[in-house]
């Protein structure tokens, strides 16, 4: 009962993935293709939740750390004999680098955490505007290097032939096993640490939480996860450039991490499906409106501009998100004294 | 380097350095107040540019389309103050700041969907892309009306910031908000006055960066703003001559650079100037110029 | 003059006031006195309108300004020193004592006002063109009285004007304080220097973990804090709880 007590949410939350993911198997290839979207950016979305979430702090960074994890499997999956094509100007050490879709999928996360812990450590003892503007500072150097490093990533090129092995399956699997990962993570000592710095950093530090080191932990899990979102995302595309890791995908994560709130995984993922659903929604309107000439112009875009005015009217009217900071249960929570 | 590179490179800096110090000022000037860090700002010149795109095209003369353009970016400004940022002015500073990101998006977005996603040619009067040569010098005359009109901007605004009651009320307002109300100020219309000065600021950046790049994208006001942090930063988040400072340094640099570095390595400034910004956080967080915060702590 | 009934404050799940009521009378001088923590100048925030009661009222003149902004309260004609002085430092002593009157219109008195506040506190005259922030604490404090003063108001608060500041001129603050009475304003004070805060006013009020312990003439609460030190230590020293 404890054990299920505890894992109810993961197990709520796993419930609705697997139904989505079903119907996503048994519809059509558009439709697919939308849901294994969802679950890129379900692992996204939970990875910045895991640092943001519990530590409070905003990081605009992870959507370039996606970016190295995708650039980095890539690097691994597309044959030598290849790269010659699909790279034009890569270094000629990085040629022979070959590896299997799974074990460059970990190599993109493992990757990807190190340099987030080497960059990141001395950001963690920032907060409020300073730490905002200092991972926003890491997002924009991140594209630019991304952008511009002709030998490793074909620069502002994009690039193409990277076969699409992400399949829906392994993405609803892997977005699953996050939830569960980061409903622990937030129980746990680690999680709990997190939460505390949250709350008040002063009292944390005074009963001895070493606030950098929990958030820099916390930083390069979340950052690690992002790498594996990063390449799975890459193996979806097949192409895909610098750009598709900047900031109107910053701002999807971060209105559907808004959106539903911030504060829980549950909030994390019915964000996702909420914009998910409602930007398809509005793509179906748009094209029905653009097929029947209702217009007397072809209108493109108008998704984005309805997901920026519900994330506004959120943040004004309801900051907690449409979760409110809770996690789903049907079990009360132990109460404390147990 | 002779003398005319010399001058040469002071113009080129001290033109665009001009640019970025009103954006930082602009930015600043919010930011001192209500610790709201204005992603949304690069858009106020994004309005205004479109505003000088349509009126550019019609018979009126240049001057009127650039008031167009300054006068669209105030009320853009204030609107987005008085629709937007109000309502969440109560809340943690991320749900603001994210707020403006969010205001920032929606406009690109609507720029995308109403006017083109592609970039717009503007007409640009000849005096703009005139140039005078004396000797081996090239002047730019769009350089020097830039160089003279943010000197002119600037020189107004301290005069404001310093002689009338409501620009010191703005000034207390920077340093301790609630302190300022508790003697009088009103929090409402310091704010908004804010907000009208820095849409001022950036309508009058925009007719100059329009005239510079020659286009209008949705995505324009990017750059301004990504430079206007870079120099608030450098100045110190909360200081307004840092700011000023800030964006003519950054305006120095930035020249200095395309001098000095090759092509290749010029693709890498921006990644450059925001590693200057993550150190300047890192160790320096009151900026490099700002010496105000040490005073305060006697 | 201001009657607060029942006033009660909390920030969070902390009650930092319990419903107190006090009652100030035209030209008098009133203090609140008690242990740090006690919610004395939580007391004040709230006057002011800076913190919001979840319960009680705040009449001033007849008036109802409970839920005031506190722009219009000052406007009422209640200025308040802070506590930590605040003093805006990167404008200057002139400025500062402007802003003091940001509420009034009257130009031609604001500055008749500034050469005034000159006169009162000297040392002000000297710095009048210094940024606030330069000034010693003795200094910054005289400043947070003047301009709290320029405001013209008919009740004046002072919030802890003794603190950070060197024991010397402690006296000299005091002293300046007690001539204010010449102008026949009304002032509210907290202090932590309980002994020469009731020689100074006419009727004292006791706080204690937000609620009012004791209220009376000022002489009656020294004669019993008097007694109080004879059996537990000094006066000064003596948390009464």
């Amino acid at each position: 009962m404890a054990l299920l007590r505890r894992l109810q949410t993961p197990i709520i939350l796993s419930l609705i993935l697997i139904g989505i993911g079903i119907y996503g198997s048994l519809s059509g290839r558009v439709i697919e293709r939308v849901i294994i979207e969802l679950f890129i950016n379900l692992m996204l979305v939970i990875a910045l939740q895991m640092f943001m979430g519990n530590s409070g702090i905003v990081s605009f960074a992870h959507v370039g750390f996606m970016g190295i994890g995708a650039f980095t499997s890539i690097l691994l999956t597309i044959p030598p004999e290849m790269k010659g094509r699909a790279l034009r100007e890569l270094y000629p050490v990085l040629q022979p680098l070959q590896a299997g879709f799974l074990p460059a999928l970990l190599v993109a996360g493992i990757v990807t955490a190190i340099i987030a812990a080497i960059i990141s450590y001395p950001l963690m003892r920032l907060s409020g505007s300073a730490s905002v503007i200092a991972t926003f500072a890491l997002l924009v150097i991140i594209h630019v290097i991304l952008k511009n490093w002709t030998q490793v990533t074909n620069g502002p090129r994009a690039v193409f032939g990277v076969e699409t092995v992400t399949s829906l399956p392994m993405v609803a699997g892997a977005a699953i096993a996050l939830v569960f990962g980061a409903v622990l993570f937030k129980d746990s000592n680690l999680g709990l640490k997190l939460l505390a710095s949250r709350e008040d950093e002063k009292a944390a530090s005074s009963i001895g939480i070493n606030i950098v080191q929990v958030r820099w932990i916390a930083f390069i899990i979340s950052a690690f996860v992002a790498g594996i979102a990063g390449a799975l995302y890459a193996h979806f595309l097949g192409q895909f450039g610098a750009d598709q890791f900047y900031l109107a995908e910053t701002f999807l994560v971060l209105s559907m991490l808004i959106i539903g709130g911030s504060a829980s995984v549950s909030g994390a993922t019915v964000g996702v499906i909420v914009v998910t659903l409602l930007t398809e929604a509005f793509r179906q309107v748009e094209a029905s409106v653009n097929i029947a000439q209702a217009l007397p112009f072809q209108i493109s875009g108008a998704a984005p501009l309805l997901v920026s005015i519900i994330m506004i009217l959120m943040l004004i009217l309801r900051p907690d998100g449409i979760v409110g900071g809770r996690e789903l249960r049907i079990i009360p929570p132990a109460t404390s004294t147990d | 380097m002779n003398l005319t590179d010399v001058l040469q490179f002071l113009l080129s800096s001290l033109s665009l350095g001009g640019l970025y110090a009103l954006m930082a000022l602009g930015l600043s000037l919010v930011y001192g107040i209500l610790k709201l860090v204005n992603f949304a700002y690069g858009e106020v010149v994004l309005v205004g540019g479109y505003a000088l795109l349509v009126t550019a095209r019609g018979p009126l003369p240049w001057l009127i389309a650039a008031l167009a353009c300054v006068a669209f970016a105030v009320i853009i400004s204030v609107l987005l103050e008085r629709v937007a940022f109000r309502p969440v002015r109560n809340a943690s500073a991320n749900t603001m700041l994210i707020t403006s990101f969010a205001v920032s998006i929606l406009i690109q977005n609507a720029a995308r969907l109403f006017i083109s996603p592609r970039p717009q040619a503007v007409t640009l009067p000849s005096f703009f892309t005139r140039t005078i040569r004396i000797g081996d010098l090239f002047i730019s005359q769009r350089d020097v009306l830039s160089l003279i009109v943010s000197l002119i901007a600037l020189g107004t605004l301290v005069l404001f910031l310093r002689r009338t009651t409501i620009g010191i009320a703005m000034r207390a307002a920077a340093d301790d908000f609630t302190m300022s109300r508790v003697l009088g100020v009103r929090a409402n219309r310091v704010i908004a006055l804010a907000f009208v000065i820095s849409g001022l600021l950036a309508g009058i950046v925009a007719v100059f960066w329009v005239a510079r790049i020659g286009t209008i994208t949705p995505e324009m006001g990017l750059t301004p703003v990504l430079i206007a942090f870079v120099a608030i930063v450098v100045g110190g988040m909360d200081s307004l001559e840092g700011a000023v400072l800030g964006g003519y340094l950054i305006g120095f640099l930035t020249v200095g650079l395309q001098t000095v570095l090759p092509q290749a390595a010029l693709e890498f400034q921006q990644a450059f100037l925001f590693l200057i910004v993550i150190l300047v956080l890192l160790f320096k967080p009151d900026g490099l110029i700002s010496e105000r915060r040490s005073i305060e702590r006697v | 003059m201001l009657q607060v009934n029942n006033l009660h404050v909390s920030y969070g799940s902390i009650k930092a006031l319990q419903g107190v009521s006090i009652d100030v009378q035209p030209g008098e001088y009133v203090a609140l006195i008690g242990t740090n923590g006690a919610g004395k100048t939580t007391f004040l925030s709230t006057i002011a309108g800076v913190l919001k009661p979840s319960q009680g009222n705040i009449v001033f003149q007849g008036q109802d300004i409970t839920h005031y902004q506190p722009e219009q309260v000052v406007r009422q004609g209640i200025a308040l020193s802070p506590e930590g002085r605040r003093i805006f430092p990167t404008l200057s002593v002139r400025e500062n004592l402007r802003l003091g009157a940001v509420s009034r219109r009257d130009e031609k008195a604001i500055q008749a006002d500034i050469d005034e506040m000159c006169q009162r506190f000297t040392i002000l005259g000297e710095r009048l063109n210094q940024p606030g922030g330069t000034l010693s604490g003795g200094e910054q404090q005289q400043l947070a009285i003047a301009r709290a003063m320029m405001a013209r108001p008919s009740l004046l608060m002072l919030d802890e004007p003794s603190l950070g500041i060197a024991p010397i001129l402690v006296e000299q603050l005091f002293q300046m304080i007690d001539d204010l009475r010449q102008t026949g304003i009304t002032v509210l004070i907290v202090e932590q220097k309980v002994e020469r805060t009731l020689q100074l006013v006419d009727r004292a009020y006791l706080i204690q973990t937000g609620r009012v312990a004791k209220s009376g003439p000022a002489t009656d609460i020294l004669a019993e804090l008097d007694i109080a030190s004879a059996i537990f230590g000094d006066a000064e020293d003596a948390k009464p709880s």
